[in-house]
């Protein structure tokens, strides 16, 4: 890896779990979305240090547009943006740190044990071209299923959401 | 290539922490949501360690079925908050007997 990726690798690393840590601990809930949304963002930067600039653009569009969209649209549905209600608690903390932190340990250790095959690194063709020729040849069918799961959700959604008039 | 697991590991211990202790059921989601990007992470890792597109192209279909999946929560959200008035996890138990 050259050496300019590893700076931006390790500044962009940090940077999220920072974000991370404050979607975790935030008390304003609308913090903790804009958190999430820094946290989104520079995972696309660590998308980019990996050489897939397609799915980072998609990350950008679909993640930190779409989501956060709904998210923020949630909130303003269901508390007061400004004021008491929007702080909240975090419950357990004992036990839930002590659990996820027992986790990050575990996996930490496996990764470390764990010899990888060692490849050449990076693509030595365009990616977005091979997505696109994946999702019309090899992933048709999973392709078309995706599709029919999008609509679903989305009759699914306006069905739940919608006010009933008639009760 | 173990700096990203380790990176996407910590990532996923802090998003199961998030579930597990927040009280708004829109900040369980927001936790869910640390979780699926810490495992997109692990995918694009791999898929630049071995040159192969499938990382990639199964990291977009997360990416989709992660959109209908905040989609419905927040729909069952929004529902659950005009039934009870509230959003907060632990005051909903229509189920309890």
């Amino acid at each position: 890896m050259a050496e300019g990726t590893q700076i931006i690798f390790w500044i962009t690393a940090v940077l999220l779990l920072l974000s991370a840590l404050g979607v975790a601990f935030l008390r304003n809930l609308f913090h903790s979305v804009l958190a999430l949304a820094a946290v989104l963002i520079l995972t696309a930067v660590l998308f980019l240090t990996l050489q897939a600039e397609f799915v980072a653009a998609v990350q950008i569009l679909l993640y930190t547009g779409g989501v956060i969209t709904l998210v923020v649209f949630a909130i303003m549905l269901t508390e007061k943006l400004i004021g008491e209600r929007l702080t909240q608690t975090n419950r357990r903390i004992a036990i839930a740190g002590t659990i996820s932190l027992a986790l990050i340990l575990f996996l930490v250790y496996a990764i470390s044990q764990e010899q990888f095959l060692t490849f050449t690194p990076g693509f030595d063709f365009d990616t977005t071209k091979e997505i696109a020729s994946g999702f019309l040849f090899e992933f048709v069918i999973p392709f078309e299923a995706l599709s029919l799961l999008l609509l679903a959700s989305l009759i699914g959604a306006l069905v739940l959401a919608n006010e009933d008039e008639s009760e | 290539m173990s700096n990203y697991l380790v990176i996407s590991a910590i990532l996923f211990g802090i998003g199961t922490f998030t579930v597990m202790s927040r009280r708004n059921a829109i900040g369980i989601l927001l936790g869910i949501e640390l979780l699926l990007n810490a495992v997109n992470i692990n995918f694009i890792a791999f898929a630049f360690q071995q040159g192969n597109a499938v990382g990639m192209i199964f990291v977009l279909f997360t990416i989709a079925i992660t959109v209908a999946e905040v989609a419905l929560g927040l729909a069952i959200v929004i529902l659950i908050f005009r039934l009870k008035k509230t959003v907060q996890a632990d005051e909903v138990n229509l189920l309890k007997g």
